[in-house]
This record gives C-alpha cells, sequence and structure tokens, in this order.
C-alpha cells in the first residue's frame, strides 16, 4: 500500500485520539472503582444489576420495619408483663377481702390499694410511643381508656396495626385493648372496678367471685403475652433473614458493579504506556523530513 | 536531420519537465489540503516523422483517483454519519434517564415509596406526612425535568435536521453548478482535476450528510440520488426541506417527493423515533403512576376522615404535581382503609405494594436505555474505524506523499539541466558551423 503524507498524519492523530480515550476510561475506572456507571457500560448485565440494586433498597426498607415492629412489639410484652405483676397483687387483695376476720376498715384499705392498681391498670393501657397508643386498635391519637366518673370506657377499636416484614409477610403487630383490658360491659378493667366497688361496700360474696374472673384475666394475658412471644420470634427470624439477604445482595452488586482494583490499575498502566508510545511515535515521525536529507 | 531539428527536441523537452516541476509544485502546495488528489503529468516518446527521433510529448495532466476507493468510502462515511450524529445526543439522554445514582428516577421513586411505607409505620405522625410529600414532589418534578429534556431534545433534533439540510441543499447546488462547469471545460479539452477534486469533496460531504447513489454522464456530469430519488441530474437539482406532522417529520424534495436518506439525516430521524418512543415511556409510566395511586389514595382516609382524594394531579409526566390541598393540610393524605382509624395502615402498605410494578417498569425503561446507548456507541466506534480504514486506502492512493514529491523535484531539476545542457551543445554547435562561413 502507498503511504502519503496525510494518511500518516490522520493515522497519528487518530491513534493518539484512541489512546487518550482508553487512558480517560482507564483512570474513570480506577478512581470511582465502579465498572458500571450508566446502563450502557454493560447492557447485558445492567438488568442482573438493577434488580438487585432493587432488591437491596426493598429489603432494607422491610428491615427497618421489622426493626419498627420489633420496639412495638417489646413495648407491648413489657407492658403485658407489669400487667401480670399487677394482676397477682390482685388475686392477693381478693382473696384477703373474701376472707371473712377482715373488718370493713381493712376491706377499705384494700379497695384503697384496688383503686390505685385500677388507675395504674388504666395508665399502662393507655401507654402511647410515639404518639401512638399501642392498646388502642387503630384510633391512636387519642387513649383508649377513659375514666368518666365510676366508669372506664373504652374508645378504641378492634382495627390492626400491619408491618411488611418479608416480601410477602404482613403480620398484625398490636393488641387492641378490648382483647387485653377488656370493655365496660366486661373484661379486666370493669372487673376491677366492680372488686373496689364491692371492697368498699363489703359485698364478701361478690369479692369472692372476682377471684375466678381475675384469674379468667391471668389467663387471657398470659395467652397475649404468649402471642407477642411468637409474633417477637417471626420478626426477629424474618429480620436475620433479611440481613443474610442483604449482605448477599450488596455481595453481588459489588461483584457486577466494582472493578477489581488490581486490574483497574493493570489497564490504567497499560493505557499510559500505550498514550506514551504513540506521542513518542508522532514526534519521531514528525520530526524526519526528506528536506533534511537532501541538503 | 538538421541542429535546429535537434534543438527542438531540448525545447520540447524543457517544456516537459517545466510543466512537470509546477506540477509537483502544485501537489507540495496541497499537500495538506482536504480532498486534493495528487496530479501526474503523462509524458510520452513524439511520434517521429520520419525514422529520427523526435523527443518528448506532454501527454495530459491526470489525477490520480480511485472511483471504486470513493464509492466504497462513501458507503461508508454514511454509516459513520448515521451513527455519530446519535451518538452525542444520547450520551446525553443516557445521562439523564440512565442515572441510577443519588437523585436519579429509580433513586427518587424508590424514596417515594420508602416514605409511604415510612407513613405506614407511623400514621398519625404530621412529620411523615410531610416527608412522604416532600419526596412525591422530588419524583415530579424529576418525572417532569425528564419529560421536558426528552422534548427539547426532540427540538434540538429538529434543529440539527433544518442546519444539516440547508448545508446538503448547498452542496446539491454546488454538485450540479460543477456539473456543468466540467462538462464545458472537459469539452474544450481543458484539465478538469481540481474542479473534480472539488466535487468529489462535496460528493463527500453529502454522502455522510444523507448516503448517496451516483452514476457518471459521458461530459463528466454526476447524477445523484439519495434514498432511490434523483436530486443532481447534469444541472439540475432538487432542493430538500422539512416536513412536520403532529408527532412526525420526513424530508420532502421541492416536487413533494419523500426522501428516506441515511447518512446523518437518516440518523437523526431515526434518533428522533427512539428519543419520541423513551418520551412515549416516561409519559406512560407518569399516567400510570397518577392513575394506580389515586385509585388507591381515594379509597382511603385522611386523619380528618376525608376521602375521595386525588394524590397526584396532571395527566402524565409532563404536568405531574402532588395534589395542592394534600400540601397545604398533610392530614388528608390516606393511610387508612377505615374513617376514623388514624393508626390504621392498610392503604398505606397496598399503595407500597404497587412498586413492583413500578420497579419493573423503570428498570426496563433502563434497560432500553442502556441498550439503545450502548448500540449507539459501538455502531458509532465501528463504523468510524470502517470509514478511517477505507480513507487511509484512499487517501494513500490519491494523497500527496513528500518525499515521493521532492525526489521527483530533483528528478525533474536534474532531467531540466540536462536538456538545457544538450541545448548549450547544439548552440555550441551552431555556432561553430556559423563561425566556419
Amino acid at each position: 500500500m502507498r503511504v502519503s503524507q496525510r494518511v500518516v498524519n490522520e493515522e497519528l492523530r487518530a491513534s493518539l485520539q484512541r489512546c487518550l480515550c482508553k487512558l480517560q476510561e482507564a483512570i474513570k475506572v480506577t478512581s470511582s472503582g465502579k465498572r458500571i456507571e450508566l446502563p450502557s457500560d454493560d447492557p447485558e448485565e445492567i438488568d442482573e444489576l438493577l434488580g438487585y440494586k432493587i432488591d437491596l433498597r426493598r429489603s432494607e426498607q422491610m428491615a427497618k420495619d421489622a426493626q419498627n415492629a420489633l420496639t412495638f412489639l417489646n413495648t407491648t410484652e413489657t407492658i403485658l408483663n407489669q400487667v401480670e405483676g399487677l394482676l397477682g397483687r390482685l388475686k392477693e387483695i381478693a382473696v384477703m377481702g373474701a376472707s371473712d376476720t377482715l373488718n370493713d376498715r381493712d376491706r377499705a384499705a384494700l379497695a384503697e390499694e384496688v383503686k390505685q392498681i385500677k388507675e395504674e391498670l388504666v395508665r399502662l393501657a393507655n401507654t402511647s410511643v410515639a404518639g401512638q397508643h399501642i392498646f388502642a386498635g387503630t384510633a391512636t391519637t387519642a387513649p383508649p381508656y377513659q375514666v368518666e366518673g365510676d366508669r372506664i370506657v373504652y374508645k378504641g377499636n378492634s382495627g390492626a396495626i400491619l408491618r411488611q416484614i418479608g416480601p410477602n409477610e404482613t403480620i398484625q403487630i398490636n393488641l387492641p385493648g378490648d382483647e387485653v383490658f377488656g370493655t365496660e360491659e366486661g373484661g379486666l378493667l370493669a372487673t376491677v372496678a366492680k372488686l373496689e366497688e364491692n371492697l368498699r361496700d363489703g359485698n364478701v360474696g361478690a369479692v369472692r367471685e372476682a377471684i375466678s374472673e381475675l384469674d379468667e384475666h391471668h389467663e387471657t394475658v398470659l395467652a397475649a403475652r404468649a402471642k407477642v412471644g411468637s409474633l417477637t420470634e417471626r420478626v426477629k427470624s424474618a429480620l436475620e433473614a433479611m440481613d443474610e439477604l442483604i449482605a448477599r445482595l450488596k455481595e453481588f452488586i459489588s461483584q457486577i458493579e466494582e472493578e477489581d482494583l488490581a486490574e483497574a490499575a493493570m489497564k490504567l498502566a497499560e493505557a499510559d504506556n500505550a498514550y506514551k508510545a504513540s506521542l513518542l511515535a508522532a514526534a519521531r515521525i514528525l520530526g524526519i523530513s526528506i528536506i533534511d536529507l537532501l541538503g | 536531420m538538421s541542429l535546429i531539428g535537434t534543438l527542438e527536441i531540448s525545447r520540447k523537452a524543457l517544456n516537459a519537465f517545466k510543466t512537470a516541476l509546477t506540477v509537483t509544485g502544485h501537489n507540495i502546495a496541497n499537500v495538506n489540503t482536504p480532498g486534493y488528489s495528487r496530479q501526474r503529468v503523462e509524458l510520452s516518446p513524439s511520434i517521429p516523422l520520419d525514422e529520427l527521433p523526435s523527443g518528448v510529448d506532454v501527454e495530459g495532466i491526470r489525477r490520480v483517483r480511485d472511483l471504486f476507493a470513493d464509492l466504497k468510502y462513501r458507503e461508508a462515511i454514511a454509516e459513520q454519519g448515521r451513527w455519530d450524529v446519535q451518538r452525542g445526543v444520547f450520551e446525553k439522554v443516557e445521562s439523564v434517564i440512565g442515572d441510577t445514582g443519588e437523585g436519579s428516577l429509580l433513586d427518587l421513586l424508590d424514596r417515594f415509596w420508602a416514605a409511604w411505607h415510612d407513613l405506614a409505620d407511623l400514621p398519625e405522625s404530621t412529620s411523615s406526612r410531610i416527608h412522604l410529600i416532600q419526596t412525591a414532589q422530588a419524583l415530579t418534578a424529576k418525572l417532569k425535568e425528564i419529560d421536558s429534556h426528552l422534548v427539547e431534545t426532540l427540538g434540538s433534533i429538529d434543529e440539527m435536521l433544518e442546519e444539516k439540510l440547508l448545508r446538503s441543499n448547498e452542496l446539491l447546488r454546488e454538485v450540479a453548478e460543477l456539473n456543468v462547469e466540467i462538462a464545458a471545460v472537459m469539452g474544450g479539452g481543458g484539465n478538469t482535476s481540481d474542479l473534480q477534486d472539488k466535487r468529489d469533496a462535496a460528493l463527500d460531504e453529502l454522502s455522510k450528510l444523507m448516503g448517496i447513489g451516483y452514476s457518471f454522464e459521458e461530459n463528466g456530469a454526476v447524477d445523484l440520488r439519495a434514498g432511490g430519488v434523483t436530486l443532481v441530474q447534469s444541472g439540475e437539482y432538487s432542493s430538500l426541506h422539512l416536513e412536520r406532522t403532529s408527532s412526525d417529520v420526513a424530508i420532502l424534495t421541492q416536487d413533494g417527493v419523500e426522501v428516506e436518506p441515511s447518512g446523518e439525516l437518516g440518523g437523526l430521524i431515526e434518533l428522533r423515533g427512539k428519543v419520541s418512543a423513551l418520551l412515549g415511556e416516561i409519559r406512560r409510566i407518569g399516567a400510570e403512576l397518577i392513575t394506580r395511586v389515586n385509585e388507591l389514595h381515594s379509597s382511603g382516609y385522611g386523619l380528618d376522615g376525608s376521602t375521595g382524594t386525588p394524590f397526584f394531579t396532571g395527566n402524565d409526566s409532563s404536568d405531574i404535581e402532588v395534589n395542592s390541598d394534600l400540601i397545604d393540610n398533610p392530614a388528608l393524605i390516606a393511610a387508612a382503609s377505615e374513617p376514623d382509624s388514624p393508626g390504621d395502615n392498610s392503604l398505606a402498605l397496598s399503595i407500597v405494594s404497587l412498586r413492583d410494578t413500578f420497579d419493573s417498569e423503570v428498570k426496563s425503561l433502563l434497560t432500553e436505555v442502556g441498550s439503545m446507548a450502548a448500540q449507539v456507541e459501538r455502531m458509532a466506534e465501528g463504523s468510524k474505524a470502517v470509514a478511517e480504514r477505507i480513507n487511509s486506502l484512499r487517501e494513500g492512493f490519491s494523497g500527496v506523499s513528500l518525499e515521493e514529491e521532492l525526489l521527483d523535484l530533483v528528478i525533474y531539476q536534474r532531467a531540466f539541466q540536462a536538456a538545457s545542457k544538450v541545448a548549450a551543445v547544439i548552440d555550441d554547435l551552431l555556432q561553430t558551423v556559423l563561425n566556419m562561413v
């Protein structure tokens, strides 16, 4: 093939441009550590990569929700624990109060203690976390139990608060108050209110009846604690699975997206050398002319 | 043979070498002129009238040109033009749509769902409502940004089309004018090399612009077609213009015949189609987001018991906004499926479950953009390499080599000196003869 001046010049220009382009690419990859910045950097892998990235974000969100559910359940558990303790004391009081050896003054003192326990129970039933009353069903903005005269009225509902803790796993994390503390018509608080009244009135027969009612309520609270306990376990295992998934997804992503640093450094060195070589060639070739030799 | 006859031989030789030196000088002068093809003096021995030799004749000056290389180069440059023109624009389109980092569509859409999640965690709180509105506003702003970027891109593609058509028309006129000139000079037996070079440069540029087919007439004129439509015939040419319909554009001749060019014009029309398709996709995603979210949202209840409130307003990505009522009063955001249940988060969770659909739609949009951009990039690189290779073959054949020309310069200089010497010797001899008298 015949070679003319313009061909030499064009080739030099093109090869310098090519080398500089490769050098710039190598610098970009080395400095960011990422092989894929835009979808076109690897259209075959981008689908998979985006899939992993989307899954990662979703899993992180669900892990956050699960963590949040755990806090909610732990609070519920703590309160149920306290309720159980109070129930124990209530039963002792009921047993004492049912004894014929007590006089009215003793019973009035017991009634006073029951009153305080009742208030404590109402306070516990009205617990709120971050402005959310956890025993109110879904009517969470107001305290579910309100004392109106000697009546204790449940203002909550039996709605469910849900948490998504897995791709297809949504659980109810709240116990509506009526299931634990009961309503005006019946249940723990109603029994306690009645007990206080009967103690004050010296109504020993009715106080005796309260013992078995309290036993029933104890069962209810125990069942509720068991339910919360098993939910906690479920959320914990979901959280563990999620954490594992997150770690794996991160690994997949870095495998696809990130450039091996050693390799990137090698490529950079290669590109650098190639560029220097073509600069050298240009300097050599452009300096030579027959004019110098013809004299 | 007379001495005068011999003197005539050196006269012709001096003339021939002077012409050769002129051509060499012309070649050297044009060593860097784009599109110049080197010229050669064709010398041949004079046909003698008798048995004695009669020196050298200048047959003519020819340009060295490979018509087949021209044809191949023009095919290649049309392909290069087609992809190259798309590359620059598509790089920008990809950087706007295809980004997956912070603040990208993917990121903001994800934050939008995450904000619904957060609202589901604490539906009573005003701060999580305000946070949701802010992320939703960032999302709508991004959708509108992408939308208007694509609309602007379509506008600038149309401008580029107009610009390239203007240049094409200039070149078509130039080819027609050169056709007339070349035919005239050729008819008069003159040297058309430089005119032909000029026309070849115009044909190169036209090939890049629209991809042309051509054939030569006997008088040296060239007939030119693009997309099967004749655009230049001898001295006549047909100018092109852009015709816009509501959604599309077409290139028409002045007689209203549609031309489907390749080259840069073809590439731009192709690009226009791709960008339109992406815009359609973004609009569809925007419209779907509005419909699906609103459908669920208006079935739910706000903190104040309100229901039937749309979350977004607008029709698609061009005018999507967060409902201004919600911005004024975040309590209107519906997280609950039942009235008077501030703790009910089931509706918020249903909205979160929409993300599956949109994640996969945005993912396939990004994949599509990525593979389009990669294809354009690959084809642009590939076609550029092909065009460069053919061009260097062509340039190698037609281009000026300074070494060659400088050697020619020495050769013709020496030959000129030798022919002068012959003339001097003859002159000497004639002097001798004259002195004899």
